[in-house]
């Protein structure tokens, strides 16, 4: 075997991005097993004045107003910006007298506040004018100590999200420092595949991507992580939950060891502006669209997220559910196979910042039903959609007259487990097209004629095959469907990658010969972390989202 | 309550053979080896009462999954009865497609892939017959074949065809249970059932798999993906590892005792199957409240006293990993979806 010096921990990343997954496993595992946290603190007077200060103001301000509101935001990023930079304090990219200015034109709406953006404004004018950034001092000195040999640093950028206030989306590695080796990383796909010899977290995690912070301290990409902060940041490291207490193995939590240069605060001792900041986005969201209405019975609610995309729209998506997910190919400048059975797809669930998706622009609904039924009209036969899956009314009603245990009973006679009775809202509604094969079809219909006996009467088992041969004539038309978009989405796409276009926001693509509306590529955003109930009809619908 | 009783699992007898990865060779990492343990022994409990689940928590989960799977069809092959697949080729229902292959004398002895569907059982004397109607072109009608048990488990019945594709795949698997000096009996290779369900995203756990290679000692390494005897996702071929989506409806788990969970898709589906062994396999990202939850309702029913310690003692995850496994009563699934218990 290799050993860890010809594996090398982070030496050289086209080596490993193109090493097989048990290479990268084992590289992870060994780091994983070897890695230290070490936490590093800096004791800094006028980071306290800001917290107290923007404190203050938060809690004089009356979160109900809008305008109000605007204000707590801009305290939020002036005090974020000066803790999280590591830019001198001067640079004209953190904007930070704009955001004094801006303050100051509130005082006169909000006069209670005034006193503390006082303070704000000279502790922030003397940090502009001394120019030093302590943190950044700390910084330098660390990288000066460990990039030794072209070790490979990765200084994590996303604190709060893609625009992590302090550090300007744009901002590159050696525009902060000019030395080799060093790597701002702000995705978790940056990390997907890497290893670093140290990474640097330059601010408390609090508030970073759970997943990206959790690959980045336990999914084995260094041996060494540093965490430097201000005394005041309280700075708190997420562990990896425990595990229920097994008599079997000793340990149920791995044993990664916090280095412990300063007391670790509790979670629960956190900045009230900083939790606002990063909640009231996503539940004001929420709150907007808790009143959305199903369109009729068939439009069942299922559980879905909202995504937002980078050019400022977003969109409930199935949380179940999957879609065709292809920055790997695009950024990577991959072949995108035209063989390949169907499109690379992500689940909801697992979908990230900087992922690439494709969504339509124009009409709502599903994109590749209604390509489907185009083929359908063209082939004379408009009604098959409806006459195959007529039987979901009949399910939906037996649901609302009987109850989905009782249904769940009754299959369970003649031998059918479904995975959950609510399940049975799944079939009757157009989220799921039908049972996965014949036998259970067959056995769910005839739990329906048992129930509720329609006016089939002998003839159930005909119903049954002629329904199923529909719905196979659905299938056979939906793929060809899918055959379409995926070709015409193909040919495009890789046209785009020849041309080496890149795509930060998002890309319209026309399909020709397909009529169903207009296709996007768009980059992901930030995903909300909790789903919430949503009618089928307002998926894939895409909105406008006012934030700033 | 921790109990001892006769499963015993020599997992020092075991060799556990180099890997190789574009023609370079990695020993077996301390991680793979204890997943395979892993897999080799919730595979022997199964032969005891109760259930058994095992949450693995990885720093990273590529290729976890095969190594477990890996131990299951080695423990499998060990403690394999023939017995037991003339009594569940006889529980097969009426009208179940069933494959074989027949050597014919005057075929040179070569084998021919057949196919049938089972009638059902009839009695000569004190005889029991499975009663195949065998499919063909030919138009002369239908013909029957009676399989006594005998020539059942020698003709090696499966629920699969076994193509020449899925005989390369067997013969892979025979060569590293050999490297791996497995003592088994080699019907077991097409024995009627697959082994192990698998629910993991099928696209990225094969590519996972690609370029790995088992050193079987004899100079050939057995591509990974082949030792584990993949059935096609069809259902058509046989193998002895199903590989399923975690979003399907209904766990086909009937037929498995050991199922094994894949990312955090298919751990959600714990309480969906009853399967006799289950182990679901997670990174450190994935086990989140959601999950935290689902185990919380299977660790209400916990009764350790359905976990068989080996005689030769438990073998502890590495540093990086953490485990935990709790018994639990024999279920019937219910229409709840979870577990009933009793």
């Amino acid at each position: 075997m290799k050993s860890d010096k010809t594996l090398g921990f982070g030496k050289v990343r086209n080596a490993m991005t193109t090493q097989n997954a048990f290479v990268f496993a084992v590289t992870a595992n060994k780091n994983a097993a070897n890695c230290k946290i070490n936490l590093v603190e800096i004791d800094f007077p006028p980071v306290v004045e800001i917290i107290r200060a923007s404190s203050e103001i938060f809690r004089s301000i009356d979160r109900d107003d809008e305008f109000q509101c605007d204000i707590a935001r801009t305290v939020w990023k002036l005090k974020t910006t000066s803790i999280l930079t590591v830019l001198p304090f001067d640079d004209e990219r953190l904007r930070m007298m704009a955001l004094i200015e801006s303050l100051d034109k509130s005082v006169d709406s909000v006069p209670e506040i005034s006193d503390s953006v006082k303070t704000l404004r000279n502790v922030v004018s003397q940090l502009i004018s001394a120019s030093t950034n302590p943190k950044r001092t700390h910084l330098l000195k660390l990288i000066e100590n460990v990039s030794e040999q072209q070790a490979r640093i990765a200084l994590v950028a996303n604190l709060h999200g893609l625009s992590t206030p302090g550090w300007p989306q744009d901002l590159k590695a050696d525009e902060i420092i000019p030395s080799a080796g060093i790597e701002v990383v702000r995705t978790r796909k940056e990390i997907s595949d890497v290893f670093f010899d140290n990474i640097i977290i330059p601010g408390n995690p609090r508030f970073a991507p759970r997943k990206f912070l959790f690959d980045l301290l336990y999914g084995g990409r260094s041996r060494n992580i540093t965490v430097l902060g201000y005394r005041a940041e309280n700075i708190w490291i997420p562990s990896p939950a425990n595990m229920p207490k097994s008599d079997i193995f000793s340990k149920t939590r791995s044993s990664t060891r916090i280095e412990k240069t300063f007391s670790v605060s509790r979670p629960e001792n956190v900045e009230l502006i900083d939790k606002w900041a990063n909640d009231s986005f996503w539940s004001s969201l929420r709150r907007q669209h808790a009143d959305s209405v199903p369109t009729s019975d068939r439009d069942a609610r299922i559980r879905a997220r909202f995504v937002l995309f980078a050019d400022g729209s977003g969109a409930f998506l199935p949380e179940d559910g999957r879609v065709v997910e292809i920055s790997g190919r695009f950024d990577l400048g991959r072949e995108l196979d035209i063989r390949e059975d169907r499109l690379p797809r992500k689940s909801v669930t697992d979908l990230e910042e900087g992922d690439l998706v494709m969504m339509r622009l124009s009409g709502s609904g599903d994109y590749l039903d209604d390509v489907a039924n185009d083929l359908m009209a063209q082939a004379g036969d408009g009604d098959l959609r409806t006459r195959a899956l007529e039987w979901k009314d009949w399910l939906y009603r037996t649901l609302k007259h009987q109850g989905e245990g009782v249904l769940a009973m009754k299959l369970k006679e003649l031998d059918l487990t479904v995975r959950s009775p609510q399940y049975l809202w799944a079939w009757a509604s157009d989220a799921v097209m039908a049972p996965h094969d014949y036998a259970t079809f067959s056995k769910l219909m005839n739990g329906l004629n048992a129930l509720e006996p329609s006016h089939f009467g002998p003839e159930i088992d005909e119903y049954i095959g002629a329904k199923w041969t529909d719905m196979e004539s659905v299938k056979s038309f939906q793929q060809r469907a899918g055959m379409t978009i995926r070709s015409a989405l193909v040919e495009r796409v890789q046209d785009l990658i020849k041309r080496r276009q890149r795509v930060d926001t998002v890309q319209t693509i026309e399909l020709a010969g397909v009529k169903a509306g207009m296709m996007g590529l768009m980059r992901v955003s930030a995903v909300d972390s909790k789903s919430m109930m949503m009618p089928l009809s307002r998926l894939f619908h895409l909105e406008k989202i006012e934030h700033s | 309550m921790v109990t001892k009783n006769d499963v015993h699992i020599p997992t020092q007898r075991l060799i556990h053979p180099s890997l190789a990865v574009g023609g370079e060779m990695f020993p077996m990492p301390d991680w793979a080896s204890w997943l395979i343990w892993l897999g080799e022994w919730m595979k022997l409990q199964t032969q005891n009462e109760g259930r058994r689940v095992a949450v693995i928590r990885v720093p990273c989960r590529s290729t976890a999954a095969a190594f477990t799977v890996l131990g299951v069809l080695l423990a499998a092959a060990r403690i394999h009865d023939d017995s037991l697949d003339w009594e569940s080729l006889k529980s097969l229902p009426v009208g179940t497609h069933v494959y074989w292959r027949e050597r014919s004398p005057a075929d040179s002895g070569k084998a021919r892939a057949k196919s049938g569907k089972v009638i059902g059982l009839s009695t000569y004397g004190d005889r029991e017959f499975m009663v195949v109607s065998v499919d063909s072109r030919s138009k002369q009608g239908q013909t029957t074949h009676s399989f006594s048990k005998v020539s059942a488990l020698s003709y090696g019945i499966t629920l699969g065809s076994i193509s020449a594709k899925t005989d390369a795949k067997l013969s892979g698997l025979n060569r590293v249970l050999n490297a791996m000096a497995v003592d088994f009996k080699p019907s077991w290779l097409v024995a009627p059932n697959s082994e192990c369900l698998l629910l993991s995203e099928k696209d990225s756990f094969l590519s996972d798999l690609a370029g790995l290679s088992i050193d079987a000692s004899d100079g050939i390494p057995v591509k990974f993906e082949t030792a584990l005897a993949v059935a096609d996702s069809s259902g058509h071929s046989y193998g002895k590892t199903k590989l399923a989506s975690p979003r399907i409806a209904v766990i086909p788990d009937q037929w498995f005792d050991v199922v094994v969970l894949d990312g955090a898709h298919a751990s959600q589906r714990l309480t969906d199957t009853a399967a006799k062994s289950v182990i679901a396999i997670l990174d450190r990202t994935e086990y989140d409240d959601e999950i935290e939850q689902v185990i919380g309702r299977l660790s209400g029913y916990r009764r350790d006293e359905f976990i068989q310690v080996p005689d030769d003692g438990v073998l502890q995850p590495p540093e990086q990993m953490d485990a935990v496994l709790f018994g639990l009563p024999n279920v019937q699934a219910n229409v709840s979806g979870l577990a009933s218990f009793g």
